[in-house]
């Protein structure tokens, strides 16, 4: 009996210790691999050269599922296979996957175990950690290597994708995430021709909208960051002005807890409970809020600039109907009432683990993917683009979209809070949204409880 | 104890019984399992510095709000799982199992079907079913007057968690169906044709025979119940996300969004731990009490 | 009097039982429904019967959007892990049911370790553990997982209708001196029949239906799953439901399938002629 359980109780502990060793030895071959990598690359690098005929192979790992027709996946796929047509001794090994919260549970996974692919989609907030931890790479040595390529992006595009002064990503879109789309026939109906521009007049207007039954703002906040991104990320900076967030990410005195941020959670959970948005705001999603929207039970909704193909895509009449504004300016507010939240939002990053030895080609396939070319053919589609382009055929795009670029060229771009804050804080933030547009907690202690996090994590 | 070990197996046989199993089990299982309680004591967030800090995670989990919310959370839903679908999937095995039931085969078939949907399916399907304008849920209450009854289903943090309770409840009533069932044809038929000329009515029946003879089948299902309710994710996460706040966060998900959403492996690992820990100890505690009960 | 009030209660749980399976199957049919519908018909109301029925969205499903791959993938994951899970439950859930030696204990606390551990506090150490020996992305990689995670319940279900064997047919067949191996395969596997059954159809469930493994451990399409295949079919910002369905529906059929099959046999199984209670 014994002899039996002794030989169970050692087969175990092997199976255990082969395993343990393997792992052991998997990780530090990691490191001896990229060791290598660094010399062969640093002596081949002179005379390496992306057409140098040496076969090459990038991975590249993103969000946009294989079929998808949306105007950003179909260009970049477009630019990458013209790169490979052009760069035969370069192949792109691309993975899609088309949820996004398992992409990045898989890039987390992949970052967590230093195998990030050679390029990838990031956000903003995701590729800050990335970056303090080592796992991505600096780009500032091929951008700055390619001056042209990079003085043609808006210079702003890069603030979302950089931390510490050092640029990691490379933008390929810009996007606001906060417009508010309204239908102008209600707005009408209740005596507003144009968009009110003072708080007290919006509020107003809400308030005689929903007398006539109609929910004055659709929300879907089910996946938490909606309320976030598209509504508070700009509210937030009417009250306090962007000078106060650029504080708090220096960490240089500004909190969450100051009078002003807490005043602007306070007109938020103003609108929530008085019943401006629908009552099942936190079980639906950002789709289902513009379905509201689309049937005519709702008068407005806010989301990002990407919304605009949605909206062209929904029932012609509604579209036709579409206005587009941003908050109003509110009553004392350090803020510029003609700003919106935006930036880069995503953009392609790099994982270290084969970047010196594949510098060259991955510069040139980023190059590729949301250069000049590029920007052009997604201006042509409608869609921002990070890269300023001067002359594009203008005949396809739609209606909205030309009314949406008219309205951004005169608006400054505020940050985005979860491109920049560190997402455990975001985290907290967005969880605590919810609560308080129900009103379970009150705006102090939910300021209280994003700093704690802050202070925590930074 | 049960059937003592009457079956004298040699050595090598019981090895070869045994061990091919459990070296895969133990290299998928065991070996990360105790990966991650050595992660957990550390602070690695994601990158390559896992710096060891002892049990101060576990101090940090003891006083952590959602954890202990998690946890309360997943106990009801475990508790109305154990009580409701057991005692729905035993109730129906009878019916079932009854001379006097019409199309058994059908019924078999569908209470078994919502098993095979998968959890972002029917999370949508119940998201409509509670939906405040076009739910089938109010509709049907305003149908039968009880309109007084109707509240934000899915938004309101009282009511979140037994409304997320349901359509798990509901899914998964075919799985112990069927280990009931299959349990139930173990049962040999003269018992019961004896008990029917006594004249012992169904009731009896069901307490009094079937009931005894399937407990081991009856333990093993709600096992099953207690592990997979303790670790429920995805349908939580479809349906409200842990929301409003984290008035529906469980305990798998609170493990999730701390590793891959906050980046906090480490952390995220003692709350997984933690989730082992504490289901073990509900495992163990449940197998006490019915082998007690059994004596 | 007591006929009727029997009778009257016959009806009753016949009237509760339909109106139960009815509530577990129109959600299906809603599904199923809806799958035929174009997508336009489906934005402007989502449970109207469709207007006109079209096929198309199951094409688009299964052709276009590859899931004829996953569905390979799948099935050969699948298919090898139930196999080896049944194999593996059955001979360790006999061997600790019957035989009382030191480690038994420790062995069934182990598995019950497994189902008591949330799957993602796994993946960063597996991941690692299958990369450092170039395991993984590859068309066996998923396997390996997946026999790991279903073996504890299919365990617990053998061991436990096991013990309620009686023992004098294995102990005839000793004292005849069969070996252990003949035992088991001619005279207990035949009587587990019904638990095979239920092992086998809550296996591949489980199996077919893994997400986290799948997501994480192959990145080649080739190699990718069913249930990670179906994320291909939501859309950034908008999701066409209609082929969503399609795909959900063509999804859920094989199981559907071995369920039906082998439902059947965990009741026909007992009439074959073993000896029980």
């Amino acid at each position: 009996m014994k002899k039996r359980f002794q030989k169970t109780a050692l087969l175990l502990a092997a199976t255990m210790t082969v395993s343990m060793v393997t792992a052991a030895c998997g990780s530090s071959n990691n490191l001896t691999e990229a060791g290598k990598t660094n010399t062969t690359g640093a002596v081949k690098k002179d005379a390496a050269d992306v057409n140098s005929g040496e076969k090459i192979e990038i991975t590249f790992m993103n969000l946009w599922a294989e079929g998808n027709t949306e105007n950003i996946a179909v260009s970049v796929r477009a630019a990458m296979e013209k790169f490979q047509q052009e760069n035969p001794n370069i192949t792109i090994k691309e993975e899609s996957i088309g949820d996004q919260s398992a992409y990045y549970t898989k890039l987390k996974t992949l970052a967590a175990s230093n195998s990030l692919p050679d390029v990838f989609v990031c956000k903003g907030s995701e590729l800050s950690t990335f970056a303090k931890n080592d796992l991505a790479a600096s780009l500032d040595d091929i951008l700055n290597g390619d001056a042209e390529w990079k003085d043609g992006y808006i210079p702003s595009s890069f603030d979302d994708l950089s931390t510490d002064g050092k640029i990691y990503g490379v933008p390929y879109s810009m996007l606001s995430t906060h417009v508010i789309y309204y239908n102008k026939q209600i707005l009408a109906d209740v005596g507003y021709d144009t968009f009110p521009t003072t708080w007290d007049d919006f509020t107003a207007m809400l308030g005689k909208i929903k007398e006539k039954g109609i929910t004055p703002i659709a929300l879907g906040n089910k996946e938490q960051w909606v309320v976030e991104s598209c509504i508070l990320s700009a509210l937030g900076d009417r009250f306090t002005g962007t000078d106060w967030f650029k504080g708090i990410m220096d960490q240089s005195g500004p909190k969450f807890t100051d009078p002003e941020f807490v005043q602007a959670l306070t007109a938020l959970q103003k609108l929530g409970t008085s019943g401006v948005f629908n009552s099942d705001m936190n079980s639906i999603n950002n789709d289902q809020q513009k379905t509201l929207y689309f049937n005519g039970k709702a008068a407005m909704f806010m989301e990002g600039s990407w919304a605009v193909g949605a909206i062209m895509a929904g029932p012609k009449d509604i579209a036709a109907n579409t206005e587009v504004a941003v908050l109003p300016a509110v009553n004392g507010g350090r803020g510029d009432a003609a700003a919106t939240s935006g930036g880069s939002g995503s953009g392609f990053a790099v994982g270290i683990k084969n970047y010196d030895a594949k510098k060259d080609a991955i510069a040139a396939f980023l190059k590729a993917i949301s250069g000049p070319e590029y920007a052009k053919a997604i201006s042509e589609l409608g869609e921002p683009a990070a890269y300023v382009v001067k002359d594009y055929d203008q005949s396809n795009v739609s209606e909205l979209a030309v009314k949406y670029s008219e309205m951004a060229a005169g608006l400054t771009f505020t940050p985005i809070y979860d491109s920049f804050l560190d997402p455990a804080v975001i985290s907290v933030m967005n969880s605590g949204l919810q609560e308080l547009l129900i009103g379970a907690v009150t705006p102090e202690d939910l300021a209280q409880r994003i700093q704690d996090e802050f202070d925590k994590v930074y | 104890m049960k059937n003592a070990s009457v079956v004298k197996i040699n050595k090598k046989t019981l090895f070869l019984l045994i061990a091919p199993g459990l070296m895969i089990y133990a290299f998928v299982v065991i070996v990360p399992l105790f990966t991650a309680l050595g992660y957990s004591l550390t602070d690695w967030s994601i990158g390559p510095n896992k710096r060891f800090i002892g049990l101060k995670n576990y101090v940090e989990l003891l006083k952590d709000k959602v954890f202990w919310t998690s946890l309360k959370n997943n106990l009801i839903i475990v508790f109305a799982n154990v009580l409701i679908q057991m005692g729905i999937a035993f109730f129906l095995t009878v019916l079932l199992s009854s001379r006097h039931t019409k199309m058994k085969g059908f019924h078999r078939t569908v209470i078994f079907l919502p098993v095979v949907l998968s959890a972002v399916v029917v999370g949508y399907i119940w998201q409509m079913m509670y939906s405040s304008d076009y739910g089938i849920l109010n509709a049907l209450l305003r149908a039968v007057g009880l309109e007084n009854l109707i509240m934000p289903w899915l938004d309101s943090p009282k009511v979140v968690i037994y409304a997320v309770t349901v359509p798990l409840i509901w899914q998964y009533l075919g799985v112990p169906l069927i280990i009931f069932m299959s349990a139930v044809q173990g049962i040999s038929k003269e018992i019961y044709e004896v008990c029917e000329l006594d004249g012992v009515s169904g009731i009896q029946k069901a307490r009094y025979i079937t009931f005894p003879l399937i407990f081991d089948s009856i333990k093993v299902a709600i096992m099953l119940s207690i592990s997979s309710n303790m670790l429920v994710f995805t349908h939580i996460y479809v349906l409200t996300g842990g929301g409003p706040g984290t008035s529906s966060m469980v305990l798998a998900q609170y493990a999730y969004n701390t590793s891959f959403v906050s980046m906090k492996l480490g952390y995220g690992s003692a709350i997984s731990i933690g989730i082992f820990a504490i289901s073990f100890v509900i495992v163990i505690l449940f197998r006490k009490l019915t082998e007690v009960r059994k004596k | 009097m007591r006929n009727l009030m029997r009778k009257g209660g016959r009806w009753i749980y016949n009237i509760f039982l339909l109106l139960f399976s009815m509530a577990c199957i129109s959600p299906i049919i809603w599904i199923m429904y809806s799958s035929v519908k174009t997508k336009e018909d489906f934005m402007m109301d989502i449970i109207s019967l469709p207007a006109r029925i079209q096929f198309k969205n199951y094409y688009t499903a299964f052709i276009e959007g590859k899931l004829y791959m996953n569905f390979i993938s799948s099935t050969f994951n699948t298919v090898i892990t139930v196999f080896f899970v049944l194999l593996f439950a059955f001979t360790i859930g006999y061997a600790l049911a019957r035989c009382n030696f030191k480690g038994r204990n420790f062995i069934y606390s182990l598995f019950l370790a497994g189902m008591l551990t949330p799957i993602y506090a796994l993946i960063v150490p597996l991941f690692i553990q299958l990369k450092g020996l170039k395991m993984d992305n590859k068309f066996y990689t998923l396997i390996i997982p997946y026999i790991a995670i279903r073996l504890p319940l299919a365990m617990f279900l053998f061991e436990s209708f096991i013990r309620t064997v009686p023992l004098e047919l294995e102990e005839a067949a000793y004292m005849d001196g069969a070996t252990v191996w003949y035992t088991m395969r001619k005279i207990i596997a035949p009587i587990c029949k019904p638990v095979m059954s239920t092992a086998l159809i809550l296996a591949f469930l489980d199996t077919w239906n893994e997400f986290p493994f799948a997501l994480v451990l192959v990145t080649d399409d080739k190699f990718r799953t069913v249930p990670v295949g179906l994320t291909s079919f939501y859309g950034q910002y908008t999701t066409d439901y209609t082929v969503l369905m399609a795909a959900l529906v063509l999804s859920a059929l094989p199981v559907i399938i071995i369920y039906i099959f082998f439902n059947k046999k965990i009741i026909q199984g007992m009439t074959a002629g073993a000896i029980k209670g």
